[in-house]
């Protein structure tokens, strides 16, 4: 008896080594895709390169328009997505919507390069907003807004029912239970989600193609009708049109957009931090 | 609050309905070809609009990630979700959070910067193939679909696990026959989004791909699909021209695609919650 059990025992040890041995290993491939992404475009960082304008065929200057223009999208997205999506996610959870939450989940399953699509045709070329920071980002905001109420009604839906029925009971209407009770308790898991919203729309590269980038622009945008150039939609072009004479930029500009995300989501992280 | 209901309502509607309108000429012209033709050349005169490789491409590409990603997915799930220490779990759980956070262009430019030049260099003609762009994608899908598995795994009560291992059944036995049979309908549910997150993924596909608009006979044969079309062509293509519509025409076929795969997954989702 004793003998089966130290071998089951052993065993057992060899399939855990295995799994581990798994497990490491595409973590650690994962930490090169990260390091390989992130470290070769350090060196090219210099007060120019954030500064400047991309100048004799992306072989000098910076990628100052693209910074600005993935912060100018990003921010007006979000301005546009986050009130919308958190206020549906709360009706999603509060009302018996079914109908309206099975169309905001087909919604959130919809490829990015259709929302792109979609764009192009109704805000770029019916609504004559040609390609522009405005129709970018409401191409954007469209596509994260099922996204952001999704998981605010996820969080809706964890506060217990049993502190819903307390505040009624003690004569509370239905909007202020909404809006005195249930949102304060979700407010950090509220800035969470924009955060990590945040992260996914200032990488998105294929709806910006369509909607709202330029591969170069040669001053920065006067409106929100103008053109932009964005960091990921920037690094698309280097790669897809110019060969190794703009494998510098492309490098230096990725780390830039990776230490970006990595801000965001350093803050949305703290904000779940602090919840617990 | 109505306002933000509308716009839920609206914009499913809308973009199904937009993209209806504007592949009509596309449907009206070319017809059946658009499915049954393999020849897509939309900047010839006359153009040709044969999408069958384009979707077919889709659809393999598909398949073949999903196979790929959602194995390795699982075995690390049942690790971490069995065999690691606490900070083990943590540890990776943050890892691939971050990883999740990398835009899918970055992760194309590396692969087509550090992978890619391989090929060339052991005598495969293309540089950019299916078999790179598998590799890319796997390491798109690995966060969703880890995440997701676990998720599911962690939570079946361990009442089960407990009474599975009483029985004398290894804790490798138990997480994969007891746990994962528990958590069937969440595993299933992962294996389709990830399907889902590939079968609309663009970039990585369009800059590792290759671009070629014929079905691969081979992993290191060059291939396009519907999004890659999408993204490389919609720039250049002649406002409400038959290759504008076209294009428009391959969104609809996506947007059915990913509709199918959302609505098995919320049906995956209800069963489980009976």
């Amino acid at each position: 008896m004793k003998k089966v059990d130290k071998s089951r025992i052993a065993e057992n040890r060899k399939t855990r080594l295995a799994l581990r041995i798994l497990t490491y290993i595409i973590s650690s491939l994962i930490v090169a895709l990260f390091l390989l992404a992130f470290v070769p475009g350090l060196k090219y960082w210099s007060w120019e390169f954030f500064t400047q304008f991309p100048k004799e065929r992306m072989t000098d200057g910076g990628i100052f328009p693209a910074i600005l223009g993935s912060i100018l999208l990003t921010v007006t997205s979000l301005a546009i997505a986050i009130p919308l999506g958190v206020l549906l996610g709360i009706v999603l959870s509060e009302y018996n919507l079914t109908y309206i939450k099975f169309a905001v989940t087909i919604l959130s399953g919809i490829p990015s390069v259709v929302y792109g699509l979609f764009g192009l045709g109704l805000f770029c070329i019916t609504m004559n907003m040609r390609t522009s920071i405005l129709a970018g980002a409401l191409t954007l905001s469209l596509m994260v807004l099922p996204v952001i109420s999704s998981s605010v009604y996820e969080v809706m839906q964890a506060i217990p029912r049993e502190l819903r029925e307390a505040a009624y009971a003690l004569g509370a209407r239905k909007s202020e239970v909404i809006f005195e009770m249930l949102v304060p308790s979700v407010r950090n898991t509220i800035l969470t989600v924009s955060f990590v919203n945040a992260g996914r729309v200032i990488g998105e590269t294929a709806p910006l193609i369509l909607t709202a980038a330029v591969f170069y622009a040669t001053q920065l945008p006067k409106s929100l009708l103008s053109p932009v150039m964005t960091m990921p939609t920037h690094i698309y072009f280097l790669t897809a049109a110019y060969g190794s004479s703009a494998r510098w930029m492309a490098e230096g500009t990725a780390s830039v957009l990776i230490l970006f995300i990595i801000l965001v989501y350093s803050i949305a992280f703290m904000f779940r931090r602090e919840k617990k | 609050m109505a306002i933000s209901s509308v716009t839920a309502i609206a914009a499913l509607f809308g973009i199904y309905y937009y993209l209806v309108k504007e592949s009509l000429p596309a449907i009206r012209s070319v017809g059946a070809e658009l499915f049954l033709s393999d020849q897509w050349y939309p900047v010839w005169e006359p153009g040709e609009y044969g999408m069958r490789a384009l979707i077919i491409n889709s659809l393999i590409v598909t398949v073949l990630g999903t196979l790929l990603v959602v194995p390795v997915a699982y075995f690390i799930a049942i690790y971490l979700h069995g065999f690691a220490t606490k900070k083990e779990k943590a540890i990776v759980r943050r890892l691939i959070e971050y990883l999740s956070g990398i835009p899918s262009v970055i992760i194309a430019f590396v692969f087509l910067t550090y992978l890619s030049p391989i090929f060339p260099a052991i005598g495969i003609y293309s540089p950019q193939n299916l078999l790179l762009a598998l590799i890319g994608l796997f390491f798109l899908t690995i966060p969703i679909s880890t995440v997701l598995i676990l998720e599911s795994l962690d939570s079946v009560p361990r009442e089960l696990e407990e009474a599975s291992a009483a029985l004398g059944a290894l804790p490798l036995m138990t997480y994969m026959k007891v746990t994962t049979k528990a958590a069937l309908q969440g595993v299933m549910n992962a294996i389709v989004l990830t399907a889902n997150r590939i079968v609309g993924e663009t970039i990585v596909v369009l800059l590792l791909g290759g671009g070629a608009a014929m079905v691969p006979t081979k992993l290191t044969d060059p291939f396009k699909t519907l999004t890659a079309a999408i993204a490389s062509e919609m720039p250049e293509a002649a406002k409400f021209s038959i290759h504008y519509s076209a294009l428009f025409f391959a969104g609809l076929v996506l947007v059915i695609f990913s509709t199918v795969f959302e609505l098995t997954s919320v049906m995956l989702l209800r069963r489980s919650r009976r």
